[in-house]
């Protein structure tokens, strides 16, 4: 592709990814009657709300579930919030009664370790990987050149061989 | 050495296709629950009956029992139905009912039309007793010992998963 269709090409491609994710607002299901009159406490449980996978919809947080059991369970998030827990209190008061896979940032455990290093450990294999291979890329050493003498021996054997 | 590098994406990627494999083919609502071990909720429960004792009674009452949540409104819930008839009366086990956003009215005809197996039966019109269980639907059955959920199973009893879990673990629950 010639370099002025590449450039003209490339900046479509910019644009397009740019404007996307400008305009990327995910549907919500909280509605209006659920809302908290405190907007600081309100804000709070849209954050902790979103933090929580629904387990009934796993793909979705309690947010933008449209279960009952979303709805339920954002109700008992504002009551939670509004009976004084922090939001850790309120992430861990429904995590005791669901399990930890309904947080969506896990906890960092014996059991999650290797999930959240797991990135780290590819990197160290990536390294490794190159590493060896820039090793291999050094020429192996050469075999000592023959001298002149040995260049002779050689030119009559070689002799010796044609004339067999 | 080259040998080595040639097998280790490989056995990676083995490696990672049987993890995927074991892990997609768990089931989702069998999570296993946080609260085995722990005190049985029984506040937020409320007497279908008026004479009835409260959940709290029952509970300190029977070293094990089986906690059900049920709604009529609820097909796998009336599926199971059979079974839990026959571990009231064959088995002689204790159960209680639980009516999960449901009305006094609709659960009475229900256990009146289809046979009630509990010996007692409790309403959460609002379903939040039903959070602290960690409910995610109906229904789910709890065995309780000595006041702790020992088991947890969601879905309906069918005839096979009545002998190949529950009856078992009830026994568990009875012998140790």
């Amino acid at each position: 592709m010639p370099r002025r269709q590449l450039r003209k090409y490339l900046w479509c491609l910019g644009l397009f990814f740019s404007l996307s994710a400008g305009f990327y607002t995910p549907a919500a299901a909280v509605e209006a009657n659920e809302m908290l009159s405190d907007p600081v406490l309100e804000q709070r449980a849209r954050e902790i709300s979103q933090h929580l996978k629904c387990p009934v919809c796993q793909n979705n947080t309690i947010d933008d579930s449209q279960a009952d059991l979303a709805k339920d369970l954002r109700h008992l998030v504002r009551d939670r919030l509004r009976a004084g827990d922090t939001n850790d209190q309120v992430l861990d008061y429904i995590s005791e009664r669901y399990g930890t896979y309904v947080l969506l940032t896990p906890p960092f455990t014996k059991s999650t370790f290797f999930l959240w290093t797991a990135p780290l450990w590819f990197l160290l294999f990536g390294g490794f990987c190159w590493i060896f291979l820039r090793r291999q890329k050094t020429p192996p050493a050469q075999a000592p050149s023959l001298s002149a003498q040995e260049v002779d021996q050689l030119k009559k054997f070689h002799h010796e061989m044609m004339e067999k | 050495m080259s040998k080595i590098l040639i097998a280790l994406p490989l056995l990676l990627i083995g490696g990672l296709s049987a993890l995927l494999y074991w892990g997609l083919s768990q089931d989702p609502n069998q999570r296993a629950t946080p609260l085995l071990g722990k005190t049985a909720p029984v506040e937020q429960f409320i007497p279908l009956n008026a004479d009835e004792k409260s959940l709290a009674e029952i509970s300190a009452e029977n070293d094990l029992y089986v906690l059900n949540f049920f709604a009529s409104w609820c097909p796998p819930c009336r599926i199971e139905h059979p079974q839990l008839m026959q571990l009231a009366q064959e088995h002689k086990i204790q159960l209680v009912g639980i009516a999960y956003k449901d009305t006094p009215k609709a659960t009475r005809a229900f256990l009146q039309q289809y046979g009630n197996p509990y010996v007692a039966t409790y309403s959460d019109p609002k379903g939040i007793g039903a959070i602290d269980y960690g409910l995610v639907g109906v229904p789910e059955t709890f065995i309780v010992k000595q006041g702790k959920i020992i088991y947890h199973f969601a879905g309906p009893i069918t005839e096979s998963i009545l002998h190949a879990f529950i009856l078992p673990e009830i026994n568990k629950g009875i012998t140790e």
